[in-house]
């Protein structure tokens, strides 16, 4: 039986070899696992078991293209990313998905594209950013926007200095705190969007971040003109069956992990608004 | 120039009347090299800058410390508010993070035509409070730590 149909499969997780781990941040790394995404989209995320622990929900943040390998990155909040973020290449984590849904590649196609990550969310991007860059001339203007506390909470420093300097990909960084000698801009993320060079008519945006910063853009971008329709968040709320079973991520009328966790902004404006008990 | 002024975001919802006295208060344009300072907290504050292209660093310098980068503002941006209010001296230091480059207005001539014709002074002051707004905004989202997990 197909994998994603079989609901014994769906929660029976598969082993995964960590062939890698890449230190980002103090508390964030950068896991390479062995095995493929199962033609995951970008967007997508996997249920990652940290044996003895526990699961949690993490988004792939790899290449969309490679089949060998996925990559997953990980902020430490607590006991299972914890034990996640401490692993080493030879240890073992449980793996299923890909679940949920992906960020509209294809919709976005022909028109401007903008980009707005803050912080861990830049993790569920980056694979927009590698399969955009793969197909450059199907999207016009493409911005990147990344917000961050200060230098050293930066993820992919590397590759962002290699996005920077293409011609074809507008990258604005921006950190809160000018601190570790930064020289770069200064500000939040939401500062940088009202002066975005893109036609907002045929703009899409995919912003993810903590819910606080995604309110605050889709509310900049809505204000630039972009249609609501056209801007897409994450919604991460914390999930344990991800399959829309369990009810544990229900937002209002939506399960996080089965409708989402992307997101178009309209359907979710009212509800990021309401406080949590 | 006059284009570039009528299309600055301080200018939008301006009425020709109003373009053209905001126009009377122009000095012309400046431009900066990157480092150049620009502003120092202290002196008085004679001009209102709209930045037009480049980024500008706000920065105050503790004593004996290296400045302190408080925040960017960039092309679009209005730079300096202290000539609106008592006692007219810069509160920071502004600097250029990049080339950059600004319309220059003559602070003087913009109160007196804000007392002068209170319709332009209104239309003034409201677009100066709206984008003053969105930079206090903006100040209290960088005081939290917006992108913390628990943000
Ligand atoms: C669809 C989806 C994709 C995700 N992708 C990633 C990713 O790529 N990388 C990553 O590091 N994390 C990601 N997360 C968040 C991750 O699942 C949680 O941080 C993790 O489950 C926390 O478990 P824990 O046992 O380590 O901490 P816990 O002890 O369960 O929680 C520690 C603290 O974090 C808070 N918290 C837990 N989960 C969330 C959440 N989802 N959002 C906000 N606060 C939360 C808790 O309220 C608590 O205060 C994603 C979550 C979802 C739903």
């Amino acid at each position: 039986m197909d994998r994603a149909r079989d609901p014994v499969a769906l929660f029976a997780p598969e082993t995964r070899e960590v062939l890698a781990v890449r230190r980002e941040t103090a508390d964030t790394v950068t896991l390479t696992l062995a095995g493929g995404g199962r033609g995951f989209v970008p967007g997508q995320f996997a249920m990652v078991y940290a044996f003895g622990v526990g699961e949690s929900a993490i988004s792939l943040s790899g290449d969309p293209y490679r089949s060998d390998v996925v990559e997953h990155t990980v902020r430490n909040v607590g006991a299972v990313t914890a034990a996640i973020g401490a692993l080493k290449p030879g240890g073992v984590v449980g793996w299923r998905g890909p679940f949920g849904t992906g960020w509209p590649l294809v919709r976005a196609r022909g028109g401007d594209l903008v980009i707005v990550a803050g912080g861990i969310g830049l993790a569920p991007l980056r694979p927009v950013i590698l399969a955009v860059m793969a197909d450059r001339g199907a999207y016009r203007r493409v911005a990147l926007l990344v917000g961050a506390r200060r230098k050293s909470e930066l993820l992919y420093t590397e590759q962002l200095a290699e996005w920077r300097a293409r011609f074809d990909l507008e990258v604005e960084v921006t950190v809160d705190a000018a601190t570790d000698n930064w020289r770069g801009s200064v500000g939040v993320v939401t500062r940088l969007i009202p002066l975005l060079d893109v036609e907002p008519s045929r703009t899409t945006a995919m912003v993810c971040g903590p819910e606080v910063m995604m309110r605050f853009s889709a509310k900049e971008l809505l204000r630039l003109g972009v249609p609501s329709r056209n801007v897409f968040v994450s919604v991460e709320r914390n999930m344990k069956c991800a399959v829309g079973l369990c009810g544990h991520c229900q937002i209002g009328p939506l399960f996080a992990c089965h409708d989402g966790a992307v997101v178009p902004y309209d359907r979710v404006a009212g509800l990021m608004e309401v406080r949590e008990a | 120039m006059s284009e570039k002024l009528r299309s600055h975001r301080v200018a939008r919802d301006f009425d020709s009347a109003s373009l053209a006295v905001l126009e009377s208060c122009s000095l012309g344009e400046v431009a900066w090299k990157k480092g150049e300072c620009i502003l120092t907290s202290g002196d008085e504050a004679t001009r209102c800058y709209l930045l037009t292209s480049g980024d500008v660093f706000i920065q105050t310098t503790p004593p004996g410390r290296s400045p302190t980068l408080l925040q960017t503002i960039r092309g679009g941006d209005v730079l300096g508010w202290s000539w609106v209010i008592p006692p007219y001296r810069w509160a920071f230091d502004a600097c250029a993070a990049t080339d950059a480059t600004a319309i220059v207005l003559d602070a003087a001539k913009l109160l007196a035509a804000s007392e002068a014709d209170p319709r332009f002074g209104y239309t003034l002051m409201k677009r100066l409070f709206t984008l003053l707004t969105d930079r206090l905004q903006a100040t209290r989202l960088q005081l939290m730590d917006l992108y913390g997990p628990r943000a």
